[in-house]
């Protein structure tokens, strides 16, 4: 069983280890975190801990991602030596981070120990909608705070925004923004917009988002496919697209599997609209392996790349960060990671120079993040709305460009690196 | 209207193709085989594995049908052939522990993420048909699930081996009077189930993604398509599966955001109107 230790920067527990003793974990937390969370200021002086804790969908369908954002914590604590500095005194930097199995009550339970057992300093955000909620609500049970980077739904900002959770992900409303704001201004103009979204709050949102901007820009929404998340078949969708006869734009609100069947199904029944937006994850490696030269022309949009000019203060630019997770995890870092490490650097960032008693006191840290103006990080500038959520103006807009598709952001001029190429020829034509 | 009808019966025939050795296994085991969809998905993901790893798509296929071919074998002599003489309720509690077993086992070895073939027929992609655009590959793997039906058809109808898993399925008892190594047609039986259903795993790599985690959705579509179909009867199961690929096409086309209500509300108005299937040759009630 592993337990989390000061000489252990970064563990993982499963449920087994959960259940295997709460003992021996109470135990490994005192060690961990020091004299736990009470630190007055002769405390203070004698705490060399920071602990941190968390709880991630390590086992079952989100798995990979929540890997991801693992060793992206790894990663951070690594990048700063295993310490981190808080109120001038340089601490030792622990990790708890266990298996939700992406369960809401069961991350309610394990938030619930991290806080009363564990006696964590600091909450690091769970990943998907309903699990950050519920570690919301027992956070706020106990006048605690947390940065996520997990959920973009509006409920997190409805339910626990601000007061409780600080939130690293834009709002889901605005993901199809500038990638409508680019094609409106292309010609001929698009006029009609097919949008596919599947029944799920965060995909509803990016949907209700797009379908008003649609409006803004004087064009009509011909078909919103709303389809249950488990829908394997695509062919209905795009039948019916090609049936419609004039679809200018399609929008796929899903996520890579939907954007390749979606691609798959435009080839087999020879269907090409003007524009195709492949949604937030068209930059997964698994999107062009299996669509290789049919990719061209696609558009998707991005949260982060690591051409953008972003920074921080241990990276002089986000490919640095990417040269350096990828040599310490052995992959390219996806947007995942930018933003999981952008969690505990935040928490750095805030706590560096804080004063008073007890510089874990929620009220400090919450006055601290909401204060936060325009930060650089890896992940981008860093200021939160009065809903503790991170402020941007949409996703930049990349297009697959070449006989070999390569990524090229075509929007906003201020991160561009090459031109919209629009309408895309039929893929019958295509050489 | 036309196009709903054609896409729904090219995808009917990989299901029905699916459903032959659940609806063989039901009719001469007597079981619900809920394992069933580990054969499909692991038909598909070893195919994938197989690919990438460089073998022609035709060989990988075959190579994956035939190890879940030995797979039905292993799990009929190594587990079920023990709880057989039991009750009913332990053989469907066996094979869910199973079905979950190997499901965990393939997530851990092949990873969780779904995986989909772009297969194009080399010069000829797609076929038109009028208006119409079909994929080549579609068509002919609408001509393999009718072969293959053919073909399980011929077994079963000329070969001593067919005679004998009839005679199972008629009157299990009066073919263990009659000499018939019953233990032996059940293991044979099985090991053809998982034939055809990792078959008819690696050509829907072609046309769907798939994950190991799916295995229960596919004994579900094969459960409905003997259900449509009818128990024990091959030209059932492919009818069944015409009309599972139909209903199942439509439903997303009109009906997408309430397509699986809409399935299985079918299914229940089948079951209460002919609970023996359109086409069953037995009784409803087995084992």
């Amino acid at each position: 069983m592993k337990k989390p230790t000061s000489r252990v920067p970064f563990s993982g527990l499963d449920r087994r280890s959960l259940l295997g003793g709460s003992a021996a974990v109470g135990l490994g937390a005192l060690l961990g975190s020091g004299l736990g969370g009470f630190a007055s200021k002769p405390a203070l002086a004698k705490k060399r801990t920071v602990h941190f804790g968390s709880s991630l969908p390590l086992t079952g369908p989100y798995e990979k991602v929540a890997r991801i954002y693992k060793d992206a914590y790894e990663f951070w604590s690594e990048t700063v030596g295993g310490k981190m500095i808080v109120g001038g005194q340089e601490m030792d930097v622990t990790w708890t981070v266990y298996d939700d199995e992406n369960n809401a009550a069961r991350t309610a339970q394990l938030t619930e120990r991290l806080i009363t057992t564990d006696k964590v300093d600091l909450i690091v955000g769970a990943y998907g909608t309903d699990t950050v909620l519920a570690q919301g609500a027992i956070a706020r049970k106990h006048g605690r705070i947390t940065i996520q980077a997990g959920a973009a739904s509006q409920r997190v900002d409805e339910e626990i925004g601000g007061h409780t959770t600080f939130t690293l992900v834009g709002q889901a409303r605005s993901y199809g923004k500038l990638a409508v704001q680019k094609l409106v201004a292309a010609e001929p103009k698009p006029k009609t917009l097919a949008i596919v979204t599947f029944n799920d709050p965060v995909y509803l949102e990016m949907s209700a988002g797009l379908k008003d901007f649609a409006a803004a820009n004087g064009v009509d929404v011909v078909l919103e496919e709303v389809l249950p998340m488990k829908v394997q078949d695509l062919r209905p969708t795009v039948l019916k697209m090609k049936r419609l006869g004039d679809v200018d734009i399609v929008y796929n609100c899903g996520w890579d599997v939907i954007c390749i069947k979606l691609v798959q199904e435009f080839l087999a029944l020879d269907f090409t609209p003007k524009a195709f937006v492949g949604g937030h994850l068209t930059t997964n490696a698994v999107v062009k392996e299996t669509l290789g030269k049919n990719l061209e022309y696609a558009l998707g949009v991005t949260f982060w790349l690591p051409q953008m000019a972003h920074s921080d203060s241990h990276f002089a630019s986000a490919e640095a960060f990417a040269d350096a997770f990828e040599a310490s995890k052995g992959y390219t870092p996806t947007y995942h990671a930018a933003m999981a490490y952008t969690v505990p650097y935040l928490y750095q960032q805030v706590l560096r120079d804080a004063s008073g008693d007890d510089p874990f006191d929620p009220d400090s840290l919450r006055a601290s993040l909401a204060g936060l103006n325009e930060v650089p990080t890896i992940w981008g500038p860093i200021t939160f709305n009065e809903k503790g959520r991170l402020n941007f103006p949409g996703l930049p807009v990349l297009q697959w460009q070449g006989a070999d598709p390569q990524l090229t952001v075509v929007h906003p001029e201020s991160l561009a690196t090459g031109q919209l190429a629009y309408p895309m020829p039929s893929y019958r034509n295509r050489a | 209207m036309l196009d709903v009808l054609l896409f729904g019966f090219l995808r009917g025939a990989v299901f029905a193709m699916a459903a032959f050795g659940f609806s063989l296994v039901l009719g001469v085991l007597g079981i619900v085989n809920l394992a069933h969809g580990v054969f499909i998905v692991l038909g598909a993901v070893l195919t994938y594995a197989l690919y990438n790893e460089g073998l022609p798509l035709i060989i990988a296929a075959l190579i994956a049908a035939m190890t879940t071919g030995l797979l039905g074998v292993l799990i009929q002599r190594l587990f079920i052939a023990r709880v057989f003489d039991m009750h009913p309720l332990m053989v469907l509690v066996q094979t869910f522990g199973i079905a979950i077993v190997i499901s965990e086992i393939a997530n851990i070895v092949f990873g969780t993420s779904e995986r989909l073939l772009r297969v194009d027929v080399p010069g000829l992609p797609i076929i038109e048909l009028g208006n119409l655009f079909v994929p080549t590959y579609e068509l002919i793997v609408f001509a393999i699930a009718l072969a293959s039906a053919g073909l399980l058809a011929a077994l079963l109808r000329y070969t001593q081996f067919g005679k004998a898993v009839r005679a199972c399925r008629d009157d299990l008892a009066s073919a263990t009077l009659v000499g018939i190594n019953t233990p032996r047609i059940f293991t044979l039986t099985m090991g053809l189930c998982g034939l055809w259903a990792g078959l008819a795993g690696a050509l829907i790599l072609g046309l769907r993604p798939t994950a190991p985690h799916m295995h229960f959705m596919w004994t579900v579509d094969a459960f409905l398509i003997v259900i449509i179909g009818g128990l024990g009867s091959i030209s059932g199961a492919l009818i069944g599966g015409f009309i599972y690929g139909v209903l199942n096409f439509a439903a997303y086309y009109y009906w997408p955001s309430v397509a699986p209500a809409v399935i299985f509300g079918t299914l229940i108005a089948v079951l209460m109107l002919r609970p023996q299937g359109l086409f069953g040759l037995g009784q409803v009630v087995r084992k």
